[in-house]
């Protein structure tokens, strides 16, 4: 056999090559269908509460929709600090949800667009208003408010609010100087301090114009169709050609951690962990000290003297020498035998034979197969000689 | 020096003055008193040093599988009260228990401290050394020291075969002339005329000194005495493989011991060889009752080595004397080994010597022979045949040089030495 009429084991270069680009080239196949179909699926309509593409119940993307047919740009925005950088002359900036604006996001917000045309909280809640510390206050309200009784721009006399969850209360007893009050809330507090469900601020140097919304749901997809709310939500949100909506996502929670937090852990723990751990060292000095040094113990050579006759045993099965160890197991039957018969150690085979098969009264050509037969084809013929050898031995001890 | 748990419990206690002021100088002014505490105790402990400690026994002996007591005496020659631990190391094989313990000795006294052994293995084993630790008065530090107190415990031989003893002196004395029976034949040598009694072979009657005394006189033979035994034991590689538990020089020396013990009663001269490339022990001597222990305990520390055996040497060392002797080499069968060292050296020493060779066999390999129900059984089986065939060739080989050849297992082999011998002794053979 020549050695170019065998195939070589391993790829040569070329189908190797040829093979490569063939994988390389499905898996390319693959991320593109992977990106196609996720672009076509797009991404689904977010379900958060007063998110400008939400088209679910509590969503506002109608309100947005219609700006936008009015002639308006509306931008949503994620994050505070993008919020701020897209703020300037000529642009409202909205706060929609408020769950995830953190108190320093809020000042933050507040502090950095003062150049903008007006700020609007849509949800004036009270961590929000705490928050700014403009000097109000929000707690949970009725759900109808009177009549506006406001001058502000974006309010006509009649219009009326069905939805109110906030109710706006000054803190100081009386609105700060400048600010107005619309929809005010019947009855009021003990201190006799008069609720409104809107409030306008003017701006100042540390804020731009603001106007907190004490009703949210008149924003959203199931209630902007109710009473006055439409036209009061688009002349509020649309006083300006540019809209910036800031819907805060997680990461701006991340982004600006809140501080006013109190701290979950007791004062000692810190001290209390310095101790511990002192402690612990201390402990595993005291457990680690050896009682004097190890001993070492002198040990003597372990080998099993029967280690040679199993590693003999193994190379015959892994060389699966049938007539070798069947040669072997004659050779010691056949010593055996003479032996037993009495037979001078170097006796010929027939002499053999013919006790053998004497003191057995077995044919001799059965006990010439036996001992002198073919070597056996495999495992199987091998055992059998074997017990066969044995069961001859056998006989002849005990006849 | 060293801490206790109740040091690091005592710094644990400090949370509560944390708890009540949490502040970082509560805890640097409760880690400093409590350095103070732990230096204070550290200063008031006992000195170990102060400790003198004597090893009441330095040279201990015990046969393998029995327990003997190492005692240590401590006396406190300092002003303070000791309380602590002691621990008195030894190798993990001489099986000393407990590892530690509690002291409390007052100044100007004396306490016995004592660790039972019981070695696991034969061979020397020496103390390590003994730690004393020392607490102080809080129990919060303590003072620690280690110092060599030399001490050793020879393990010896656990000889097992001593049961066989009584039975083959039976014997022994049977060819003495000390029991009833006496027996006459070639290697006996002529001992005293005396009256006969019934029973007398007459054969052994001496017809002369009976025409002198005009009444029948017998002559009496005794045993040979006084012939020279050399038992050479190979404590090469071939002898480390292990049979059973214990490697096969184990049960050489077994057998060793049981020859000896039974020659020195036949008052004969015994020599006791043990080597590889060197010669490792070397005892001889007549007192039987000296010569077995001088034996016992000089195989003690020997191990097998893994270096080929210079049978040269061992044979030298039997040459020393140009009287005849019987030369027993308790070596194992190995076919390479006896042809490669042993085959040659053979000549030589049978020309002058009446030669033995006892090795051990391994009863695995016969039980791996005989063997057969599944195929790898029978593979085993023809390994197992082949090893014995080859070790039966190089029996065969060394027989025919006139060598005596025993190839028995280990517990077996004692006895059948012994009995080769009581043999050869009585056909005057030595």
């Amino acid at each position: 056999m020549t050695a170019t009429a065998v195939a070589p084991a391993a790829l040569d270069a070329p189908r190797l090559a040829r093979r490569t680009r063939a994988v390389l080239g499905w898996a390319l196949l693959v991320v593109l269908g992977g990106v196609l179909v996720a672009l076509a699926a797009g991404r689904p309509a977010p379900e958060d509460y007063l998110h400008p593409d939400g088209t679910g119940q509590g969503g506002t993307r109608a309100l947005v929709q219609v700006l936008r047919q009015h002639g308006v740009t509306v931008d949503v925005v994620e994050r505070s600090a993008d919020a701020v950088a897209a703020s300037g002359p000529g642009t409202t900036l909205v706060v929609g949800n408020t769950d995830l604006l953190s108190d320093t996001a809020a000042r933050r917000l507040l502090a950095g667009t003062t150049a903008a045309d007006r700020l609007v909280l849509l949800d004036a809640s009270p961590t929000v208003l705490d928050a700014l510390d403009l000097g109000l206050a929000a707690r949970s309200a009725a759900t109808t408010a009177g009549p506006a009784g406001c001058s502000a721009s974006w309010v006509h006399p009649g219009d009326e609010v069905t939805r109110v969850t906030w109710e706006i209360v000054p803190t100081g007893g009386a609105l700060p100087p400048g600010s107005e009050g619309c929809f005010p809330l019947a009855g009021g507090d003990a201190a006799g301090a008069v609720g409104y469900a809107a409030v306008e601020l003017p701006s100042t140097g540390s804020h731009p114009a603001l106007t907190l919304v004490g009703f949210p749901d008149a924003a959203t997809n199931r209630f902007v169709t109710e009473s006055a709310h439409a036209g009061l939500v688009v002349r509020l949100l649309g006083g300006s050609a540019h809209v910036v909506w800031l819907h805060a996502d997680d990461e701006d929670l991340l982004a600006n951690p809140s501080t006013a937090q109190e701290p979950v852990w007791p004062a000692w723990t810190g001290p209390g962990l310095v101790v511990a751990t002192l402690a612990l060292l201390a402990f595993a000095v005291a457990r680690g000290r050896r009682l004097g040094r190890l001993v070492p113990e002198p040990l003597p050579v372990v080998v099993r003297a029967v280690e040679t006759t199993e590693s003999r045993a193994e190379l015959y099965r892994a060389a699966a020498d049938h007539a070798r160890a069947a040669a072997v197991l004659r050779q010691a039957s056949s010593r055996r035998l003479a032996r037993r018969l009495g037979l001078a150690p170097g006796v010929d085979a027939d002499a053999l034979l013919a006790a053998v098969a004497a003191a057995t009264g077995t044919d001799p050509p059965e006990v010439a197969a036996l001992l002198h037969g073919p070597a056996p084809a495999d495992e199987a013929a091998l055992v059998t000689l074997a017990r066969q050898l044995t069961h001859l031995e056998e006989k002849v001890r005990t006849p | 020096m060293a801490l206790t748990t109740r040091a690091a419990a005592l710094l644990l206690l400090g949370l509560v003055p944390v708890v009540l002021r949490p502040a970082a100088s509560t805890v640097l002014a409760w880690v400093v008193l409590w350095l103070l505490a732990v230096l204070a105790d550290l200063v008031l402990a006992a000195s170990p040093s102060a400790l003198r400690l004597t090893r009441e026994d330095p040279a201990l002996q015990v046969r393998l599988g029995e327990p003997v007591s190492a005692s240590l005496v401590l006396e406190n020659t300092g002003g303070r009260h000791a309380t602590g631990l002691l621990r008195d190391a030894w190798p993990p094989s001489a099986g000393g228990s407990p590892s530690r313990h509690g002291l409390a000795v007052p100044p100007g006294e004396r306490r016995r401290v004592t660790t039972v052994l019981t070695p696991t293995r034969r061979g020397d084993r020496s103390a390590d050394r003994v730690t004393v630790r020392l607490a102080g008065p809080l129990g919060l530090a303590a003072r620690q020291r280690s110092v060599e107190v030399p001490g050793r415990v020879r393990v010896l031989h656990a000889f097992p075969s001593r049961r066989h003893l009584p039975s083959r002196l039976a014997v022994l004395r049977e060819l003495d002339g000390r029991a009833a029976v006496r027996t006459r034949g070639q290697g006996t040598e002529f001992d005293s005329l005396r009256d006969y009694v019934d029973g007398d072979d007459v054969r052994s009657i001496d017809w002369r000194a009976t025409a002198r005394r005009r009444h029948l006189v017998v002559r009496t033979w005794q045993p040979e005495q006084h012939r020279r035994v050399v038992l050479v034991l190979d404590t090469g590689r071939t002898s480390a493989g292990r049979v059973g538990d214990a490697p096969r020089l184990d049960a050489a020396m077994d057998a060793a011991l049981l020859l000896t013990a039974l020659a020195g009663h036949a008052h004969d001269r015994v020599q006791v060889v043990a080597g590889d490339r060197r010669v490792h022990a070397r005892v001889a001597g007549s007192d039987r009752a000296r010569l077995l222990h001088d034996v016992i305990s000089t195989l003690a520390p020997l191990d097998a080595q893994v270096v080929e055996t210079d049978w040269g040497v061992l044979a030298a060392e039997v040459a020393r004397s140009t009287h005849r002797s019987l030369v027993v080499l308790l070596t194992p069968l190995e076919p390479a080994a006896v042809e490669e060292g042993l085959l040659p050296a053979l000549p030589t020493l049978v020309a002058h010597h009446r030669v033995v060779v006892a090795s051990v066999s391994d009863p695995l390999v016969e039980a791996m022979r005989t063997a057969r129900e599944g195929s790898a059984e029978v593979w085993d089986a023809a390994a197992a045949e082949r090893t014995a065939a080859l070790r039966e060739g190089t029996a065969e080989a060394l027989r025919r040089l006139g060598v005596d050849v025993l190839d028995a297992p280990p517990d077996e082999l004692p006895v059948r030495l012994a009995d080769h011998y009581l043999a050869l002794k009585r056909e005057g053979l030595l």
